[in-house]
């Protein structure tokens, strides 16, 4: 309603104003709205008025306008002072809020700023005053005027303050942080002193961490500075004392004087690392625990070394008093033993001796076991010998003449590369004095001054000449006495010199080698050593003289030619012992006048070598076989032709380099068979061939091309170099042949040549038993001597035709009678039936043969043992072969319808072939024990022998195959066949008696090799006693013989020596990695201890195991290569097959080397009862029955020569029959 | 029309000896008996041959009477033979001895008084050349010339190889004064 927010006062007022009542007409109305709104405006402003500060002149100014306004209401102009009012209000407004910005202003300046509680206090109270005056100003609404100037004020100086407080309190923080950033560890400072500090500094660096730090922040910092400070000092304090004390310990220490130079090097290495770490006057707690650690090593190392010390004293006194004179030394052996035993003595009389103590006590020590060594190997010598034999007279002098060169001095390696040294400087010395002398020799000598110059010069020159040359011959006798002292005693340790061995030479023999060991220590020692292993050691012995003397010389030829070349005249001077070791006989006899030739300076005199063995048999003998022949085919070895071949053969550099002892031994035993006369008569009939065969086979022999001419020299050579080769079972053959050929050839061998001749003239061959020639053999293997092959195969062909002709000889006279049984069938008159029955039987002969198969085993049906070889018929018509009784019926029914001519179908036919399988035909055409089918076992090796020497020989048992139960062993069943042998041989004076071990080989007995001497009894029983005694009961002492520590270690060695060097040999296939291993083995595994021969055995095993089973695997993946490469895939299954094979291959030859060893170590009785056949060139093998040394059993061996090495033929050797034929 | 030669029929008695029948007329132990009993046969050397080699080795040999089936036979022999077969004991082959000149051989013949004939060993294979001074002499056997075959190639085995050697230098240098 209109009026009612106005007071009654307005009405009234406005009611002034009205013309009809208040309420009455429209124009009251608009006059009183008016109104209204000019109060609403009017209260708006007097609020405002209210609230403006009234002193300001803004406030006033505002209110001195209200007076128009006023007026124009009075007026009831209301219109126009509402619109006054209403700018009035809106100025006020502007001024209020004119006013509110600044104050908020102000506000918010003086909210940014704080009074700085950490500033001094008055400060803090003049900032506080001002922040006071400034709040109080701002605290009205709207502060007039001045307020706001007085806050203004207060405020600009409140911030001036700050500042002021703030920037001081920087400066101080800043100066107490330098503080701060000046606390540094100190280096010599200990882990505990670091906490400390680091502590301190932190509390000082946590005191300055605010902005602005308080007083009390900077008190706490300084004082942590201060504390920091004196816990340095602390520190600094308790290190200079620690270092005193460290020095005053290493002051304490003292090298001792009986440390030896490597232990005082360490001592005084520590000593200084002690010293440096100790030099700062503060040091670093890692250069104290330097020196801590130094001062410790220095401590320990000096009770060490004073322990070591102490010990080694012990010890040498030990090694001293265990070196008690051995029994039975000479008194000057004596005197020498008690003059270094009191050196020693007096040199360990300290407590503590000095290294030079020691050094004269080991000195005087090792002299001393020198000396007893010495003494002990004369004393084992002496046993061994005989006191009185030159062996054991050489040896003492042998020793005394090193000694008076030596002293009493132990030779080691060491002194003897010193020696050699030592010779060198005095060699180069002396070539500089000679090169002087000639200078002053050359001096001019024009002027008397210079004459005088020369002369003076020149005898100067001569003197030093002389006093140098002194001194290389002095160096040269002190070399050549330490290498022979050295050697010496080397090879009295063990082998055949020493006492420890059984193995043995003859006196002078070894009297010569003990000898040698002054003459040539270095050739000595490879004398005895090719003679440990020699087939004929004598035979080297002999030939000392002359290799020592030729090397000593260089070999000198008599136009004056020498060998220089270090090293090269000793290299062949130990091929030539070897070979006249391996060959034996007179192999020496020859050299002077070789050597003197000057041959030897002419290399590969038989031309390059060839790729092969067999080439360079053809090579050598062919080349020897034409330097004997004259023109006319007779032989002469006197011509300077033959001498200088035959000496090239034997001597030559290059043939002994690549030797082939066998054929070199051969061929010296050839020239003596060969001065029979008969082989030049031979020689003289051979003609050129003129068969294509035989053309083939000489053209082969003398290294000739497919289609060159051949003509009698060639052939003559040809069969005299077949003469001048052993003749060995090849690669390809027949042991049954080869073992009569070789009989033939060693016991008749003009009629062997005989042979060669025919084949290489005719290119037949009729061997003695044999009704006709056959056509030589010409498909030979390459690499064979073409003649000797042929006669050997030929042998076999004539050999299978002969055996032929017989069986069937006696087949045919065993069917002819029994054909009776068909004349039922085939009827007619007596006469007409005996022609064809004539007929029938050489029909039945034509359709036949008789082929032998030594792989047949034949069972015999009484006691169920078994053999192997025996000859099958065939029917010749699809050589079919009969094996059965119903085969041979059906074949004779074959045979005989067609002879007889009955149809195939008809009665006659019918008839006969179930005539054939009736007991009665059977019965009367296979009289006795006769079965065509299954003939009885035989062997081929008779035939042979028969069809070579004629058919009166026998074949005689020697011994049946094994049987009975228990069966016996193998020791047993070996006993059996060498008292056999003896028996069956006794009285019989041939050199060879063939032999065959049915199913297995032929061979040739050795009935007399001298070996069997002492076995033979005058009966069966006294040779089976000598056989009890010499073979079994030697064998069960063996194998329970102790072999010493000493000798066991000898014996393991050669068997990893050998390795080592085999190893090493391998040239590019050589394994660092194996020899190492074997090295290490060789280390480990040598016996400490007294040992059985079976024990030496496991223990070789043992250390050679790993590396046969490596090169197992090496080689065996070899093969798989070489196989795939071929083309030829290989399975696992195979590989391992052949791996397997390897393995046990290789741990068999390990076994027979340490069983070889210990054989001839051991010097087991060896009895040679036979020739294999097998040899080459290179070696030949024996059979030999021995005992094994690991169990005493008696074996069988193959003894092969050279080397001497022996395997186990095995039991089945013994097991069979055998038999000889004789 | 050819002259056929009387046939003889070779035989061997009860005790193994041989014998020759010429017809009916009997049997003879030898050559002198056979001509005698049979003197025709002296003018056909193919029956003389057989019955002289028949008296000298029965069935170990056998006469050729006719050559070129004699070196077809050979040749189909050789054929079935391995080239490269090395010699081997109790095998026989005929390549192991080479090839005769067939040329040569011929069927039985007379001259001179001598008779000569070609006579194959039945075992081995190969021919002979068979001369007979006189009829009743003693046969003479002599193998034919065989030429060899070309050798089977063969590696040597390793152990029949010289292993390395240097023969490049003298071994002994020697030096003149």
């Amino acid at each position: 309603m209109p009026l009612d927010t106005l007071t009654d006062q307005q009405r009234a007022f406005v009611s002034q104003h009205l013309s009809k009542g208040l309420f009455s007409g429209k124009q009251n109305k608009a006059t009183v709205a008016a109104y209204e709104a000019y109060v609403a405006e009017e209260a708006k402003f007097r609020e405002l008025a209210a609230a403006l500060p009234r002193e300001d002149q803004e406030t006033v100014a505002l209110i001195q306008r209200l007076r128009p306004i006023m007026d124009q209401k009075n007026a009831g102009d209301f219109a126009k002072a509402t619109a006054g009012m209403t700018q009035l209000v809106k100025d006020g407004e502007a001024r209020r809020t004119q006013i509110q910005q600044a104050k908020q202003g102000l506000v918010d300046e003086l909210d940014k700023l704080s009074v700085a509680e950490w500033a001094a206090p008055d400060k803090v109270r003049a900032m506080q005053g001002e922040w006071q005056k400034a709040s109080e100003a701002l605290t009205p609404p709207l502060p007039s005027g001045k307020q706001l100037s007085d806050a203004r004020k207060a405020i600009a100086m409140l911030d001036w303050m700050v500042d002021d407080v703030q920037q001081e309190a920087r400066g101080k923080k800043q100066e107490v942080q330098n503080q701060i950033l000046n606390l540094i560890d100190p280096p010599y400072a200990g882990p505990e002193a670091l906490k400390t500090l680091a502590g301190l500094r932190q509390q000082a660096n946590e005191a300055m961490a605010p902005p602005y730090p308080t007083g009390a922040r900077f008190e706490a910092a300084s004082k942590a500075i201060e504390a920091f400070n004196t816990a340095t000092q602390q520190e600094a304090n308790r290190i200079a004392g620690r270092r005193q004390a460290l020095q005053e310990a290493l002051a304490k220490l003292a090298v001792p004087a009986w440390a030896d130079q490597k232990a005082a090097e360490t001592m005084n290495a520590s000593r200084q690392a002690a010293t440096n770490a100790l030099a700062p006057a503060y040091p670093s707690p890692a250069q104290v625990t330097t020196a801590e650690q130094a001062i410790n090593a220095l401590t320990q190392a000096i009770q060490q070394e004073t322990a070591r010390v102490a010990k080694r004293r012990t010890d040498l006194q030990q090694r001293l008093a265990g070196l008690s004179d051995p029994a039975g030394a000479d008194p000057d052996d004596l005197k020498a033993m008690k003059a270094e035993r009191d050196k020693a003595t007096d040199a360990l009389k300290d407590e503590f001796p000095t290294p030079a103590n020691f050094q004269a006590a080991e000195a005087a020590i090792g002299a001393l076991e020198g000396l007893v060594r010495q003494a002990k190997q004369i004393g084992g010598v002496s046993d061994k010998y005989g006191a009185g034999s030159d062996t054991a007279k050489q040896t003492k002098g042998a020793f005394k003449s090193f000694r008076a060169v030596l002293g009493n001095v132990e030779v080691n390696d060491k002194l003897i590369a010193d020696a050699q040294k030592a010779l060198e400087d005095r060699v180069r010395e002396l070539a500089e004095k000679q090169n002087a002398l000639n200078a002053a020799k050359a001096m001019p000598e024009g002027t008397p001054e210079q004459k005088r110059r020369k002369k003076q010069a020149t005898e100067k020159a001569e003197k030093e000449c002389d006093d140098a040359g002194a001194a290389k011959t002095k160096a040269e006798a002190y070399l050549k006495a330490a290498q022979g002292q050295k050697n010496l005693t080397d090879a009295l340790a063990g082998g055949p010199l020493s006492g420890s061995s059984d193995q043995k030479f003859k006196d002078a023999t070894a009297a010569t080698f003990i000898k040698g060991f002054t003459e040539n220590p270095t050739l000595a020692k490879s004398a005895v050593t090719a003679a440990t292993t020699a087939k004929f050691p004598d035979t080297i012995a002999q030939g000392w003289p002359t290799v020592r003397d030729a090397v000593g010389n260089g070999l000198k030829a008599k136009d004056g030619t020498v060998c220089t070349v270090p090293g090269a005249c000793e290299s062949y001077g130990e091929n030539l012992l070897k070979m006249g070791g391996n060959v034996g006989g007179d192999y020496f006899a020859r050299l002077p006048d070789y050597l003197d030739s000057g041959e030897q300076f002419k290399p590969d005199p038989f031309g390059p070598t060839p790729s092969t063995w067999g080439e360079l048999a053809r090579q050598r003998t062919t080349g020897v076989a034409g330097a004997l022949l004259k023109d006319d085919g007779s032989i002469d070895m006197t011509s300077d032709g033959a001498k200088k071949t035959v000496g090239a053969m034997l001597y030559n550099p290059s043939v002994v380099n690549i030797p082939t002892p066998a054929l070199t031994g051969q061929l010296l035993k050839s020239l003596k068979e060969l001065e029979d006369p008969q082989a030049s008569t031979i020689l003289k009939g051979v003609t050129a061939p003129t068969d294509p065969g035989a053309q083939g086979l000489v053209r082969r022999s003398v290294g000739k091309g497919g289609t060159d001419a051949v003509d009698a020299k060639d052939t003559r050579t040809s069969v005299l170099a077949a003469m001048l080769k052993p003749l060995d079972q090849g690669p390809v053959g027949s042991c049954f042949a080869t073992a009569p050929a070789r009989r033939m050839r060693e016991t008749q061998p003009m009629d062997a040549m005989r042979s060669y001749a025919e084949i290489a003239t005719k290119g037949t061959y009729k061997a003695p038993g044999a009704s006709t020639a056959v056509p030589a053999v010409t498909n030979i293997p390459p690499n064979e001597d073409p003649i000797m092959r042929s006669w050997e195969y030929s042998l076999a062909t004539a050999t299978a035709r002969q055996g032929n002709t017989i069986e069937k000889s006696q087949f045919t006279g065993a069917m002819a009678p029994g054909l009776d049984q068909m004349r039922p069938i085939v009827g007619g008159p007596d006469n007409a039936w005996n022609g064809k029955k004539a007929a029938l039987a050489n029909a039945i002969s034509n359709a036949f043969t008789f082929t032998y198969d030594p792989t047949l085993t034949v069972t015999d049906s009484n006691d169920g043992s078994s053999s192997q070889g025996r000859y099958v018929l065939k029917l010749k018509a699809g050589d079919k072969a009969i094996t059965t009784q119903d085969q041979f019926s059906d074949a004779i029914a074959e045979v005989s319808i067609a002879a007889l001519g009955f149809g195939g179908g008809s009665d006659q036919a019918n008839r006969i072939k179930a005539l054939t399988k009736q007991p009665a035909f059977l019965n009367a055409v296979c009289p006795g024990k006769y079965k065509p089918w299954e003939l009885a076992s035989g062997g081929f090796t008779d035939q042979a022998t028969k069809t070579l020497f004629g058919n009166g020989l026998q074949v005689k048992p020697i011994l049946a195959k094994a049987s009975g139960s228990p069966a016996p062993t193998e020791g047993q069943r070996t006993t059996q066949v060498l008292t056999g042998m003896l028996n069956q041989f006794s009285g019989k004076g041939d050199h060879m008696i063939t032999m065959n071990t049915q199913g297995i080989h032929g061979f040739n007995a050795l009935p007399n090799d001298p070996s069997l001497a002492e076995l033979k009894g005058a009966t069966p029983q006294e040779t089976a006693q000598k056989v009890q005694e010499k073979l079994v009961a030697k064998g069960q002492a063996l194998k329970d013989t102790d072999l010493t520590a000493d000798r066991a270690a000898y014996l393991f060695d050669q068997e990893l020596t050998k390795a080592i060097a085999g190893e090493k040999n391998k040239g590019g296939k050589s394994d660092p990695a194996l020899v190492t291993m074997l090295e290490t083995a060789q280390r480990e595994k040598r016996p400490t201890r007294a040992m059985k021969p079976a024990q030496l055995d496991a223990a070789v095993k043992e250390a050679l195991t790993p590396y046969n089973d490596a090169i197992a695997g090496k080689d065996s993946d070899a093969w798989k290569k070489k196989e795939e490469d071929a083309g030829r895939p290989v399975t696992p299954q195979k590989l391992q097959e052949k791996l397997d094979a390897l393995k046990k291959a290789y741990a068999e030859q390990t076994e027979n080397g340490v069983k070889s060893n210990l054989m001839r170590d051991m010097a087991a009785p060896e009895f040679v009862i036979a020739d294999t056949n097998w040899g080459s060139g290179l070696n030949h093998t024996f059979f030999v029955i021995a005992p094994d040394p690991t169990t005493g059993e008696p074996k069988l061996w193959e003894k092969t020569d050279p080397p001497g090495s022996m395997a186990p033929a095995g039991k089945k050797w013994v097991d069979t029959q055998w038999e000889s034929v004789e | 029309m050819i002259d056929q030669p009387p046939a003889v029929v070779l035989g061997i008695d009860d005790s193994g000896g041989k014998l020759v029948a010429p017809g009916d007329v009997g049997q003879a132990h030898d050559m002198a008996e056979l001509l005698k009993m049979a003197p025709h046969l002296k003018k056909h050397p193919l029956p003389l041959a057989q019955a002289v080699n028949h008296f000298a080795h029965g069935s170990d040999f056998r006469v050729i009477s006719d050559p070129n089936a004699f070196a077809a036979e050979y040749k189909a022999e050789l054929a079935k033979e391995d080239p490269s077969a090395p010699w081997q004991a109790g095998v026989i082959r005929l390549r192991d001895h080479g090839v005769p000149d067939f040329g040569a051989i011929r069927a039985p013949a007379v001259s001179g008084g001598h008779l000569v004939f070609y006579a194959v060993d039945t075992f081995l294979g190969v021919p002979y050349k068979v001369v007979c001074a006189t009829l009743t002499a003693t046969p003479v056997y002599e193998p034919m010339p065989l030429t060899p075959l070309p050798a089977p190639k063969v590696e040597p085995r390793e152990d029949e190889l010289i292993g390395p050697h240097s023969n490049s230098q003298p071994l002994l240098p020697g030096t003149k004064p």
